[in-house]
């Protein structure tokens, strides 16, 4: 059916011609009419559905117009003209942009916390050129920290924060690279393909896109597997033939190195990457995409290997997160407890948290639903169950690891390429009538609009501004050596700098009774391991204080009374108090200059 | 026939003599960069031109096995070879508690050349 859609479009060639020109046209007001709404968005108008809330007209006209430029170009634009992928790379640029560059350059500090929290680690090792796990166990996989130390060497942590800014942005371009490579090999069809690139940038709303070892270590995955894919390629049996399957197996000594390189550097990026790798190579060589049969236990060795030296400090006293039981309070959670927190514990926020958490399930779902009917449809084509596998294996890592959090989230963004290919096949289907396409360009563009609001909503507790990053400066600046800094939640900017000097605590990882950071006991339990923490200095900040109920299940408004408290027995001395932030000292040998902890003080 | 497999096995001499080309390109890049690297011109042209080099240069050895029509391949590669390269040798020195940015950046520099001449040098003689 394919095969026949390309002759009847390659009938029409002269119409085909004006579709590049009519491309190019939509290309530049989509341009135009998003650096215009640079000037008139207002960010104050950001709220708990993100950036979607406070997009100017201009803006949603861009993003409207880049997809339908995209369906056009998927669609119309002959696919062996020249023009076919730049205009198709500039559609997916220009979304690009209106996604994810308009936060970069409209805030006026980068988000996202954790980033400042690597900052911290890797201007540590830039300095000390330790990686002491004391300090913190995440350094027990030092070595993207490492490569962050070495690649911005003398540069300090002004220009890491500048990474920050443009990480999501430059990765949601590159990683573009990989994808498109690895599915030339199952994805025959140009256009689909190009319309499975198009559906992964909009399918990448889950934000593990920051600067991080997972961000770094997901680009080298990809790229592992596009190279085992093209320099080792098999279309021999699958394991169920398996004397046959196992003769072709072949040894390239070049590609084993190449591959053995770039597995080595992902496990000592990231304690989780290697596992989704593992996971996805494997099923290449059962299914003999690939005749490399014995590499994922060299994978699998070299990944052991550095857990049980490197990642010992990690895992020492928590066997059970190696052994997929994840522990809460001291008791076992099972693997559907985990995709109840991820999943259903989302939706108990109310809301506009409610809308955000209703949108990522639906785009999981619309994802998730695309491919399984796809693969239905296609259930006869090699390519495409081999698709369907590898979109299945890395949720197989629920039930090998005890992480709970975001294990779910990290499945699903491991999965998302084989997801797009078999959506963008599924895509092609489609007959290229009138009516499909503006049904596509409408359909589509909600579907970019829900992605916005998925991957910016919730932005109060994960926005940083530029006066509260000024005030932290100020204060790492200042505090004497050893100091003990107890924060009201992690989620602002802290741990960025010199983070050798003073001791944090966070009240969000207290230890509660039984009835936990809601119940009854909870105002006690904070007061109480406050106490046992004897802060010199105590950091609020409105979105620390926020994300502690969003994500640590704290009462509504629990901050306000403590501050109250903290401030009111006349022991502690109030440095900064601000809206955004307030500093209370509790050490009488440090008291700043008034001014100088204020914002650009 | 495969073309990857081409250049890896030598069947192609007109890709297998590529990979030389890339070693007198890179090794004139590599010997900037190392210059840049320790010249006093600024910490942070220093360090930029430094990052840049390693990238670059690292993923300029891997280069040689591909061939330029998969240009998605190649930049993928030498984006996350240079990674890889700088993730290693940045590793080895903090184990080894040996660790500075230059010394890491000047290793992965070794260690791509080194990956490079021996892939010229694998292509040129078959």
């Amino acid at each position: 059916m394919t095969l026949a859609l390309e002759e009847v479009r390659q009938s029409n060639e002269p119409a085909l011609e004006r579709s590049s020109v009519a491309v190019l046209i939509l290309l530049g007001i989509g341009l135009i009419s998003w650096a215009i709404s640079l000037f008139t968005i207002d960010i104050q108008n950001v709220n708990d559905l993100g950036f979607a809330a406070a997009f100017a007209p201009l803006t949603w006209v861009a993003l409207v117009v880049g997809i339908t430029a995209s369906i056009v170009t998927i669609y119309l634009v002959p696919v062996a003209s020249k023009q076919f992928w730049p205009l198709m790379v500039g559609a997916l640029l220009l979304v690009i942009a209106v996604i994810h560059a308009t936060p970069m350059l409209l805030e006026s500090a980068p988000r996202f916390f954790e980033a400042y929290n690597h900052v911290g680690f890797i201007d540590y090792i830039a300095r000390t050129g330790q990686h002491s796990v004391q300090l913190n166990n995440r350094l027990s996989w030092f070595g993207a920290f490492g490569a962050g130390a070495t690649l911005s060497g003398t540069a300090g942590t002004p220009s890491l924060f500048g990474a920050i800014r443009v990480s999501p942005w430059i990765f949601a371009m590159v990683v573009l690279l990989p994808v498109h490579a690895i599915l030339t090999k199952f994805v025959p069809n140009v256009r689909a393909r190009a319309a499975a690139l198009l559906l992964f940038v909009l399918g990448n709303w889950i934000g593990q896109d920051y600067f991080s070892p997972q961000a770094m270590a997901y680009f080298m995955s990809m790229t592992t597997v596009a190279l085992i894919l093209h320099l080792a390629p098999s279309s021999g049996p699958t394991v169920r033939r398996l004397k046959t399957w196992w003769a072709g197996r072949q040894s390239l000594l070049v590609v084993g190195v190449l591959v053995t390189v770039l597995t080595t550097a992902i496990v000592l990026a990231h304690q989780l990457s290697p596992i989704m790798l593992i996971a996805l190579v494997v099923v290449l060589v059962l299914t003999g995409a690939t005749s490399l049969r014995t590499f994922p236990l060299v994978a699998l060795a070299i990944f052991v290997t550095w857990l049980s030296v490197g990642g010992y400090f990690f895992w020492g006293h928590h066997l059970d997160l190696l052994f997929g039981v994840h522990t809460e309070a001291k008791q076992s959670v099972s693997l559907a407890t985990i995709i109840s927190q991820n999943v259903t514990d989302r939706l108990k926020h109310g809301g506009l948290e409610f809308v955000v958490a209703v949108t990522r399930v639906a785009m999981a779902l619309i994802f998730l639903g695309a491919a399984a009917l796809s693969v239905l449809i296609g259930r006869k084509t090699r390519e495409i169950r081999v698709l369907g596998a590898l979109a299945i294996a890395p949720f197989l890592f629920l039930a090998t690891s005890g992480y709970g959090g975001e294990a779910v989230l990290r499945a699903l963004f491991f999965a998302l390429p084989f997801l797009s290919g078999l959506a963008g096949i599924l895509l092609l289907r489609l007959k290229p009538r009138k009516i499909v396409l503006v049904g596509l360009a409408i359909s589509v563009s909600l579907l970019a609009t829900l992605t916005e609001v998925a991957r910016y909503g919730n932005e109060k507790f994960e926005q940083i501004s530029a006066d509260q990053l000024s005030t932290m400066q100020a204060l790492y600046k200042s505090v004497p050596k050893d100091t003990k800094i107890l924060y009201f939640g992690n989620a602002m900017p802290v741990y960025f700098t010199n983070i050798e000097d003073y001791v944090s605590n966070f009240m969000c990882f207290f230890h509660f009774t039984k009835a936990g950071p809601k119940g009854k006991y909870a105002d006690a339990d904070i007061l109480r391991d406050t106490g046992e923490f004897a802060p010199d200095v105590i950091v609020w900040t409105p979105e620390a204080a926020q994300f502690s109920s969003h994500v640590y299940h704290f009462k509504k408004g629990w901050d306000k009374p403590l501050l109250a408290y903290l401030t009111a027995n006349g022991f502690g001395k109030i440095v900064v108090n601000r809206d955004d932030i307030k500093i209370i000292s509790y050490d009488p040998s440090w008291s700043p200059k008034p001014g100088a902890l204020t914002a650009h003080g | 026939m495969d073309n990857t497999a081409a250049v890896t096995h030598g069947a192609d001499s007109s890709r297998a003599r590529r990979p030389v080309l890339f070693a007198k390109t890179s090794t004139g890049l590599a010997a900037l960069a190392l210059l840049a690297h320790f010249l006093p011109i600024g910490n942070a042209l220093q360090s930029q031109v430094g990052a840049v080099a390693v990238v670059v240069i690292s993923g300029l050895g891997f280069l040689t096995w591909i061939p330029k029509q998969r240009l998605d391949l190649s930049c993928s590669v030498v984006l996350a070879g240079g990674l890889a390269l700088t993730v290693l040798a940045s590793s080895a020195l903090l184990i080894l508690d040996w660790y500075t940015p230059d010394r890491a950046a000047v290793l992965a520099v070794l260690v791509a050349l080194t990956s490079l001449f021996s892939s010229a040098k694998m292509a040129g003689t078959r």
